[in-house]
């Protein structure tokens, strides 16, 4: 029994000098993408450095927790499945792949749930803890490091041109209609996609009816612009009292997916507008 | 058409029971116009016709779209109709009497095409799915005197915050006995929908059912007051799908609002709404620690609950030769509800308008002027838009008016987490002079349209303000005979948009023609227009639309309705060196359909 309280002791003593010659640095992206899945394909989110002071190679785990802001945990490590690494003398260089793979992170209930389903963190202020741990009874190799993130809310676009109301001239139109519309805020460096629709409405349709009832006459992608130069070659001859459209913007990240998470109508639509068509140019108030 | 819905066979069932109906109609009709004739074969004509009559139309249309692409392995052009559609409208309201009246509105496609929202791809839909898919309206409201009875597709509207904008399929009334209001309906929007993931693409993004609840109380004289409690209600069934959506939550909203409008001095109104919402977004997240998330009984609330408010006030005078008013609406940033689900959160907007005549009337001036504010709860993120209209119309004299137009929209944001902030600003400035003069045997009318837009847009990393200029001038010219029945039009117009590294120039040539034939029983009407369009140094794309319109009045109240339209575009070298030149695609479009106006 004395043997083994003497073992346990210099195995911790061992522990401590190790730790003391360890010294870690944590690197993370203020505004990362929100989609942590991806997380593991780009090596500027996160990096974790560990200089390793002694002669001797030893293992590791990285033992990782995500905060909130208000230190409420809401994911860590399963550290049984966690790789164990070779801490090599030196520099040792670790990304997201390594600190934060997504296979092995247990999120507890609500995130577990959109991240499983969406594969994205929902907006809010973010805390994100490293630490070195033996791999044998997780004691501590280092202390902890911690840095904040962001993941911003999304204001979703706000269509200008044509704006509500307008009533665009019947030639003019036929040839080109230019649609603006604001960015998506905050621009992150993740590619922005805008998915521009315009659905006619038909004469016995309500507006928002048509949009999610008819097929589009123009649906095109943008990427990172935010005009688009629409040709219709369309003869909008076919109705003498003037045609009603409404167009709308669907924002999208890299992938072609909508960019918020839960909020909203789920479909990152921004608010849709009406805007007409006729030989006579005059403003009209929907409201 | 991957999303070519096959709901005809429900459309079918629905025909015959309106061919039943239509026919019915149509006797109806014959003997109320056959003074006092009886026809005691005839069951379905009251032997009292005193008082019954009916107005609105009945319409059913057929439409083919084709498109032709070269070489067939082109994918740069997507079709943006379906190959195939009939319409059906039928839209009668029958009174009886003055007390009586009973609308019925019924329309549908034969194919469903959706593609956005919860309906968006889905393969085939059960009858329940069909009745409240958007594409299709099944209505009618019976009405007495002051109470109606809703039934079926109805798009309800009891205020601006409250609900407004969604097509429910359900049941409800409208009761306003000696000015008081009171409203109910409840329905469903959407049906569950499973959840189907690509291939094909883009495979069914998924959907809970939703049931909706909505009521309102108050009381209104028209012309002079109203005021009126609203409450809303909408809830998502989680059991209501065997394959659960990826990215949609089952929701619960619930909004309650109070609306009073106030009409003063003839002239003047004020027009008042606050309202809030509680709104779960996610319904399988636990119940919150603190309980008091929802507002029982209306809503249980859970950890996924938020409450906000939103407000909208405005107020103005409106008279025949000048309007003015101020409007200014805020939306909290957790302010959501059922009734709008496309309504953005966290914004004030701000906006004065007016209209006004002068100078006998020669004059007439419609303007704007507004500032919104977004995130507004969010100080790092916080931007604000400007947006500014002004559009002055004078009759010089007899053959001179000049129309002006002014359009200003900006838009600027905090640098939040970017070294700039975004600065989105445009401004359009129109000037379209028309002369109309007269000769013995015609009229002219020569019309000159010039537009200049103007679109800087900083980069929010490098702080470069990168311009885009837009001219657009068109010039058209409408003779007018005397002695001919023939009505043509022409134009040309041009279109110059520049911005780094692209330049895009348009020239369009457009010819028009109407006229009546076949003693005026028929109406022509036909366009060409054709487009000569370069894209920087590469050689030009060329496009030839052309159309006809053929309405032929068979009876008083029964035209037939045709339209053709081709569209023929060629490209110019752009697309090289992925495609050779000579890629080009052909559009087709006939519509043909029956009106008849009851």
């Amino acid at each position: 029994m004395r043997k083994l309280i003497i073992l346990s002791y210099l195995i911790a003593l061992c522990w401590q000098i190790a730790t003391a010659q360890v010294v870690t640095t944590l690197i993370v992206n203020k505004t990362p993408t929100n989609k942590i899945v991806n997380w593991a394909n780009d090596n500027t989110i996160v990096s974790f450095i560990a200089n390793n002071q002694t002669q001797e190679p030893f293992q590791v785990i990285i033992k990782t927790e995500l905060k909130l802001a208000d230190g409420t945990i809401i994911g860590n490590k399963d550290l049984a499945k966690a790789n164990i690494f070779t801490l090599s003398p030196g520099n040792n260089l670790y990304y997201a792949k390594d600190v934060i793979p997504i296979n092995i992170m247990m999120f507890s209930g609500t995130y577990n749930n959109i991240i499983s389903n969406t594969g994205k963190l929902p907006e809010g202020y973010y805390q994100l803890t490293v630490q070195l741990v033996s791999p044998q009874g997780y004691a501590p190799v280092t202390q902890p490091v911690s840095k904040n993130f962001l993941i911003p809310s999304v204001q979703l676009p706000v269509l200008m041109k044509p704006y509500k109301g307008q009533v665009l001239n019947i030639l003019e139109a036929q040839t080109a209609i230019i649609f603006r519309w604001t960015p998506k805020m905050p621009r992150t460096q993740e590619l922005t996609n805008y998915r521009v629709q315009v659905f006619e409405v038909l004469s016995n349709q309500q507006d928002v009816q048509a949009l999610r009832a008819n097929q589009p006459l123009l649906d095109v992608i943008v990427k990172e612009q935010t005009q688009y130069i629409w040709r219709p070659q369309l003869s909008f001859i076919d109705d003498k009292h003037g045609k009603k459209f409404i167009w709308t913007i669907q924002t999208l990240d890299s992938a072609e997916e909508p960019v918020t998470v839960i909020n909203g109508n789920q479909e990152s639509r921004s608010e849709p507008i009406v805007f007409f068509v006729s030989t006579n140019e005059t403003q009209t108030d929907e409201e | 058409m991957s999303n070519r819905l096959p709901n005809s066979k429900y459309a079918i069932a629905v025909i015959l029971v309106l061919s039943f109906y239509s026919e019915t109609l149509l006797l109806a009709q014959t003997y109320k116009y056959t003074d006092n004739i009886r026809n005691p074969v005839n069951p379905y004509v009251s032997k009292n016709r005193d008082g019954f009559s009916v107005s609105g139309t009945m319409e059913v249309t057929y439409e083919h779209y084709g498109l032709d692409a070269h070489p067939d392995s082109f994918r740069g052009v997507r079709p943006r109709r379906p190959w195939n559609q009939v319409r059906f409208n039928f839209q009668p309201t029958f009174n009886f009497g003055k007390d009586w009246s009973v609308p019925l509105n019924v329309s549908f496609p034969m194919f469903a095409t959706n593609f956005a929202g919860p309906y968006s791809g889905l393969k085939n839909q059960n009858f329940s799915q069909w009745l409240s898919n958007p594409a299709n309206n099944l209505g009618i409201s019976p009405k007495y005197k002051w109470a109606q009875l809703l039934l079926g597709t109805q798009y309800i509207k009891y205020s601006n915050l409250s609900t407004g904008d969604i097509g429910i399929f359900g049941a409800g009334v409208d009761l306003r006995p000696k000015g008081f209001l009171l409203k109910f309906f409840t329905g469903t929007s959407q049906q569950g929908i499973n959840y189907v993931p690509a291939p094909p693409a883009p495979g069914v993004m998924g959907a809970y059912k939703r049931k909706h609840y909505m009521f309102q109380v108050g009381k209104e004289k028209e012309g002079k007051y109203l005021v009126a409690l609203n409450f809303s209600k909408g809830k998502d069934d989680s059991s209501s799908v065997s394959s659960r959506p990826v990215v949609v939550t089952a929701q619960e909203g619930f909004t309650a609002s109070i609306i009073s409008e106030l009409y003063i001095m003839k002239h003047w109104y004020v027009k008042l709404e606050g309202a809030q919402s509680y709104f779960t977004s996610d319904l399988t997240q636990p119940a919150d620690t603190n309980g008091d998330a929802g507002l029982k009984p209306f809503i249980t609330g859970n950890s996924s609950t938020s409450k906000d408010n939103a407000g909208i006030l405005s107020l103005g005078r409106k008279s025949d030769n000048l309007d003015i008013g101020y409007t200014t609406k805020y939306i909290g940033k957790r302010f959501q509800t059922t009734g709008y689900p496309f309504m953005q959160p966290d914004h004030w907007d701000n906006t004065i308008d007016t209209r006004f005549n002068g100078w006998k009337k020669k004059i007439n001036v419609v303007a704007s002027v507004g500032i919104r504010s977004n995130n507004v709860s969010d100080t790092l993120l916080k931007s604000n838009q400007f947006l500014g209209n002004l559009n002055w119309y004078t009759q010089v004299n007899d053959h001179f008016s000049l129309n002006l137009s002014y359009n200003n929209f900006g838009f600027n944001s905090v640098s939040g987490i970017n070294p700039y902030g975004i600065r989105n600003v445009s401004n359009d400035i129109g000037v379209s002079p028309t002369y109309t003069w007269t000769t013995q045997h015609m009229m002219h009318l020569l019309t000159l349209s010039y537009n200049y837009s103007k679109y800087d847009e900083r980069d929010v990393i490098s702080g470069l303000v990168t311009s885009n200029n837009t001219h657009t001038g068109l010039l058209s010219y409408v003779p007018s005979f005397f002695n001919h029945e023939i009505t043509p039009d022409v134009s040309a117009l041009y279109f110059l948009n520049t911005m780094p590294l692209v330049k895009t120039s348009l020239l369009t040539f457009s010819l028009g023609a109407g006229m009546p034939v076949l003693d005026k029983k028929m109406q022509l009407r036909g366009q060409i227009q054709y487009t000569l369009g370069k894209l920087n140094a590469f050689s030009s794309n060329k496009n030839l639309v052309a159309s006809l319109n053929v309405d032929y009045k068979i009876t008083k109240k029964l035209t037939w309705k045709n339209f053709f339209s081709t569209n023929s575009f060629r490209y110019g070298n752009e697309l090289a060196p992925t495609w050779p030149d000579g890629v080009r695609y052909l559009e087709t479009t006939i519509r043909t359909g029956i009106q008849y106006k009851f």
